[in-house]
């Protein structure tokens, strides 16, 4: 009948599984290449400020007295070219997407000190040889040093 | 003579998607005439060449529309490398057209969803909305962002598409093509449908050429015009490539002319796939733009979209313009709302697929 | 819970935008994210409307509809700008014309970003939308409570009763010569 023309795909709707995505009750489900948010491992950032002058929207700002790294959620478009352009490759985007906000969205890192990483090693290996020699030979605390 | 009111239509509507105002000049139920008013999207955004250099401009191109959107940063990429003599890698070209092709299928996928709900087939909107989720998750799966895909870029692409992932693709666009051919023959062979489409809204040839009309709302009219014909880029690797007409020039072959595009182009990506070459994606360019102008044309699913860019040197082009179709065809838009009742109005002014927001940029 | 928080009414208006995040508050619409199963229509008149859905960062031109349409609203209702452009302008913050964002014309209450913002972020928002209507809603009935109204009533009685408790100002002396106006005067206003 030309006038119930689709027919054919109502009958295949009824007795098929519904093609909605029940999205509350199911989580969100992104592909690999989605592109949600932008993160940041801030231990790599060298603070160059590239991402802040290529981004086109100007959401992300490089204060360097700081050592800060902020980006403004409400303002990222989601080009991926701080991404690409960031030297370290500290940037990566992220799959899931940008959360709702009531106000303002501003996400900040301050990069952290770094640690004097030789000295607290030999500080660790001194202790332990310290423990060994107490342990151990008692007499060498007698020897002049 | 009756009496005249004017009763204004829009910019907010629930049949509209976008911001237009009409004044419609009535006699009881009949249009006299149609007075538009544009401008509730201007945003000025030509003006933001002196702001973001030639590369950072491509993701404001995108952004002019979200239903062109690819097609307008292709169109701005292809001008930029003419204007650099800038040498695309073959498969870049061919990934472009595949893209561009997908959102050909997207664009005329959302526009019979909108003319079917604006003549109350609720139904068929939802079904083909759901069809067009598949493109959206191909659109994903290889770029990243559904409606945005920041893919194209001057010298080239940037994201590749492996070739087995291509062979999937190519398996479910002719899925979808079976699965397109129920909706269409549902909006072109129904009675009732044809009843209210065939033989209202009827533009001439002779009218379609002087107010200088494009894309599929002339050539359903019998203009048989489309840039994709000159073997531009990708193009230029088809077999063969014709344009779908029609002479009948009314609401009925408009439709037929997007219905009968859409499974062409889906005969184009699949064509496309089988023959992609290996190959590099982009070639950096070096430079910046010399004190030249450029020009160039694609054929989006609303028509020809023309872009003209000025360098001058420096990394901020000079003048940048687009032309876009519905600026033209908004002309033949208010001729063809002249004589019709008041009710036709919104399905009048659908079939013409105005795209407001390229309009305005 | 109220009746209309298990069921809001949208109205969604493109103030300015490019149309990717329309066709994403459309596509909510249809069946793969289907918001229609919570109860939600979209409506084309916003006297029937509860939650007004906004794209675009607002042009010039636009923001007298955008109050407009605001304006008809009737209380309790949400604002949820959709999209990088309403929140903040997005990457047309600094064109010549446009305003910056949703919230320089109306008040908003949830902010959604994202370009094109996504099917499932519309859903949170309207969601977290529904917690401020409810909220709204209980502040609308406290104010049109019974005993507000009574608190409203005492505090206008002793307001009148404080305005008559005070002495009357003197009336100029006017009646004498204003009633007195002789018509057969030679006197015209210019002499």
């Amino acid at each position: 009948m030309s006038s119930f023309s689709l027919f054919g795909t109502s009958l295949k709707n009824l007795f098929s599984k519904p093609a909605t995505k029940m999205y509350p009750a199911k989580p969100f489900e992104p592909f690999e290449a989605t592109r949600g948010h932008v993160s940041i491992d801030i231990e790599k950032c060298i603070l160059c400020g590239l991402c802040h002058r290529s981004c086109p929207v100007g959401a992300i700002t490089v204060v360097r007295e700081d050592k800060s790294w902020s980006i403004d959620a409400l303002r990222c478009i989601t080009c991926n070219d701080c991404v690409s352009r960031c030297p370290v490759s500290c940037l990566t985007m992220e799959v899931q997407y940008m959360p709702i906000a009531i106000g303002e969205s501003i996400s900040t890192f301050v990069k952290p000190e770094p640690k004097e990483e030789p000295e607290v090693e030999a500080e660790a290996g001194s202790e332990e040889e310290a423990e060994l020699e107490a342990e151990t030979e008692v007499e060498a605390e007698a020897e002049p040093e | 003579m009756s009496e005249r009111t004017v009763i204004p239509f829009g910019p907010q509507h629930p049949v509209l998607p976008e911001p237009i105002h009409l004044d419609l000049v009535m006699e009881d139920e009949r249009v006299v005439q149609a007075i538009p008013q544009l401008g509730f999207i201007h945003r000025g955004l030509e003006r933001l060449v002196k702001t973001r250099d030639y590369m950072h401009f491509v993701y404001v191109t995108e952004r002019i529309c979200g239903i062109c959107s690819f097609g307008h940063s292709y169109g701005y990429s292809q001008t930029i490398e003419r204007l650099m003599g800038i040498e695309v890698p073959m498969r870049a070209e061919y990934l472009r057209v595949i893209w561009f092709e997908l959102s050909r299928i997207h664009s005329h996928l959302l526009w019979m969803g909108l003319a079917a709900d604006s003549f109350g087939y609720e139904n068929l909107f939802y079904q083909c909305w759901r069809l067009r989720e598949r493109v959206l998750d191909i659109f994903e799966k290889t770029t990243g962002g559904r409606v945005i895909l920041s893919a194209c870029n001057v010298g080239g692409v940037n994201y590749d598409i492996d070739n087995s992932e291509l062979a999937g693709i190519s398996q479910i666009i002719q899925k979808l093509k079976r699965d397109a051919k129920p909706l269409i023959k549902a909006l072109v062979k129904d009675r009732s449908i044809k009843d209210r489409l065939v033989g209202s809204g009827y533009l001439s040839q002779e009218d379609a050429v002087k107010l200088s009309i494009v894309g599929p709302f002339a050539r359903a009219s019998g203009v048989e015009e489309d840039i994709r014909m000159f073997g531009v880029g990708g193009y230029g690797e088809l077999a063969e490539f014709k344009p779908q007409t029609s002479t009948q020039g009314d609401n009925y072959a408009r439709v037929a002319v997007r219905c009968n595009e859409l499974l062409q182009s889906c005969d184009i990506i699949c064509e496309m796939i089988d023959k992609i070459p290996d190959g590099p994606i982009c070639e950096k360019p070096k430079g910046n733009p010399p004190e030249a102008q450029g020009i160039g044309r694609v054929e989006q699913p609303r028509g020809e979209v023309v872009y003209y860019v000025k360098g001058n040197g420096t990394r901020f082009l000079e003048r940048f313009r687009i032309r876009t179709p519905t600026s033209q065809n908004v002309a033949g838009m208010v001729q063809l709302l002249q004589g019709c009742e008041l009710s036709e109005v919104p399905l009048n002014i659908l079939t013409i697929d105005p795209c407001i927001s390229c309009t305005e940029r | 819970m109220s009746g209309t928080s298990k069921s809001p009414w949208i109205i969604h208006y493109d103030g300015s935008s490019c149309n990717g995040c329309d066709i994403e508050v459309l596509a909510c619409l249809t069946p793969m994210y289907d918001v229609e199963r919570f109860g939600v229509i979209n409506t084309g008149n916003p006297k029937h409307a509860d939650v007004f859905l906004i794209t675009g960062a607002v042009n010039e031109r636009n923001i007298g509809v955008v109050k407009q349409i605001y304006s008809q609203m009737l209380e309790p209702k949400v604002v949820v700008a959709c999209g990088a452009c309403a929140c903040s302008g997005g990457i047309f913050h600094d064109c010549y014309n446009v305003i910056g964002g949703v919230d320089k014309a109306i008040p908003v209450d949830v902010y959604v970003p994202g370009c094109a913002v996504r099917p499932e972020a519309l859903i949170d928002a309207v969601v977290a939308g529904l917690g401020a209507l409810e909220e709204k809603r209980a502040a609308l009935e406290l104010a049109s409570s019974y005993e507000a109204k009574e608190l409203a009533k005492a505090a206008e009685q002793e307001r009148l009763a404080e305005a008559a408790s005070q002495p009357l100002l003197e009336e100029p002396a006017k009646t004498e010569e204003q009633t007195d106006i002789d018509i057969n005067a030679d006197e015209e206003p210019g002499e």
